[in-house]
């Protein structure tokens, strides 16, 4: 692993978090993600293409390691969820008490969707991938990234009260 | 040219050549209906931006970033394999047969779940049609609502000792959660082994819960859970 590919790895590792606690939803087992995904990216590191963005190659092998820890997970039951916890959100900012509301009732109507809609909205929405990317990341054809992805978007507009 | 939400969710997107984003255009500008359309998709977008924008909660990674740069410092060989991470240093009874992120989850599993395991083998005549088509067509990590409105996920697929494809998924309502294992039988699905996972209030579970899979599993042979290419030719090959 060269010194621009662990300072890439260092520059995304909110980015990692982030998704991680979007799949995971509690942020311990969110940390846990990104470390095995630091470890694997560490050890497969000559396996990416450096002709090709580092975040698909990056989120896939996150998603690989939350599904690999669902296998075994018995506990969905009885997760604390990190959205209900007030302190593990961070803090208003000047951004204002109206926009506030206005982006938790948008994480709110996400956390209603499908899973596979709430996947392709977090990977294109909130990470910015591009369909090909997402397709990548998710292992599915760019096709039905795109026809959940509208799913999702439609479902979303109706939850805001967006015409 | 059709306009379906898909093409006009891409052209909000910028995911259109300009080719199509041309004809696209000329398209919505002739229809106030697709530009009702457009906004909604234009707006959504917005709003998922604003939620990208949103401040996160600050983590100290600092440890990770010691870890990265003394990696890129070092290369370690192709055929090394990678450290364990401190964190999954949970004491687990050994099962070498396992991948190591098993560790973590049986750990979690032991500390809050009360599990009791009460169906080992034997023929199962419960399972629902939307269950066997899920077992006929559903990749592992996938779910799928079913129609009595619990939620399906695919688990994992193996194939045991004696060559039979069996695979594992959860049920789940908001009552209930069941672990089973269903394998190809005369050419339809046997349950195998079903364990109900129902959270008991103040129960504590015994050590001995998630291993009662582990163990069918290694009594049955079962290996490594199959790759998805392997799977898929398995799903394939069914009739």
């Amino acid at each position: 692993m060269d010194a621009e590919f662990g300072e890439a790895l260092i520059r995304l590792l909110p980015n990692l978090r982030r998704y991680a606690l979007s799949l995971a939803r509690r942020s311990d087992v969110a940390d846990d993600l990104v470390q095995i995904t630091v470890e694997r990216a560490i050890t497969a590191a000559g396996s990416h293409d450096p002709a090709t963005r580092i975040e698909p190659w990056l989120f896939r092998i996150l998603r690989n390691a939350f599904i690999d820890m669902t296998r075994r997970q018995r506990t969905r039951g009885a997760e604390v969820d990190v959205f209900d916890i007030p302190e593990a959100l961070p803090v208003d900012t000047e951004r204002g008490i109206e926009a506030r509301l206005m982006l938790r009732s948008t994480q709110g109507a996400m956390r209603e969707l499908p899973v596979e809609q709430r996947e392709v909205l977090e990977l294109v929405g909130i990470h910015e991938l591009s369909y090909a990317e997402a397709a990548e990341v998710l292992e599915i054809p760019r096709g039905t990234v795109m026809s959940r992805l509208s799913r999702a978007r439609v479902a979303l507009a109706e939850k805001l009260g967006i015409k | 040219m059709q306009i379906t939400d898909e093409i006009l969710m891409a052209f909000a997107d910028g995911e259109l050549d300009a080719h199509d984003s041309r004809d696209v255009a000329a398209a919505i500008e002739a229809d106030p209906q697709l530009q009702a359309r457009l906004r909604m998709f234009s707006e959504t977008r917005r709003l998922l931006g604003e939620e990208a924008a949103a401040p996160q909660p600050a983590h100290d990674d600092a440890a990770l970033i010691a870890r990265i740069r003394s990696a890129a410092r070092a290369p370690a060989t192709a055929s090394e394999p990678a450290p364990a991470p401190p964190r999954m240093s949970a004491p687990v009874a050994a099962n070498l047969n396992r991948r190591p992120l098993a560790m973590i989850a049986a750990a979690l599993a032991a500390a809050v779940v009360g599990l009791s395991w009460w169906q080992f083998g034997g023929p199962a005549g419960d399972m629902a049609g939307a269950e066997l088509a899920a077992l006929d067509g559903l990749a592992s990590g996938e779910s799928r609502e079913l129609p009595n409105g619990q939620s399906l996920v695919m688990i994992a697929s193996y194939v045991t000792g004696g060559d039979e494809f069996c695979r594992e998924y959860e049920t789940r309502s908001a009552a209930a959660a069941t672990l089973v294992v269903a394998c190809r039988e005369d050419g339809g699905w046997t349950q195998r082994f079903a364990m109900d996972m129902t959270e008991a209030e103040g129960y504590a579970p015994t050590s001995g819960g998630i291993e009662a899979l582990d163990a069918f599993l290694v009594t049955s042979g079962a290996g490594e859970p199959l790759t998805p290419e392997e799977e898929a030719a398995l799903l394939a090959a069914l009739p």
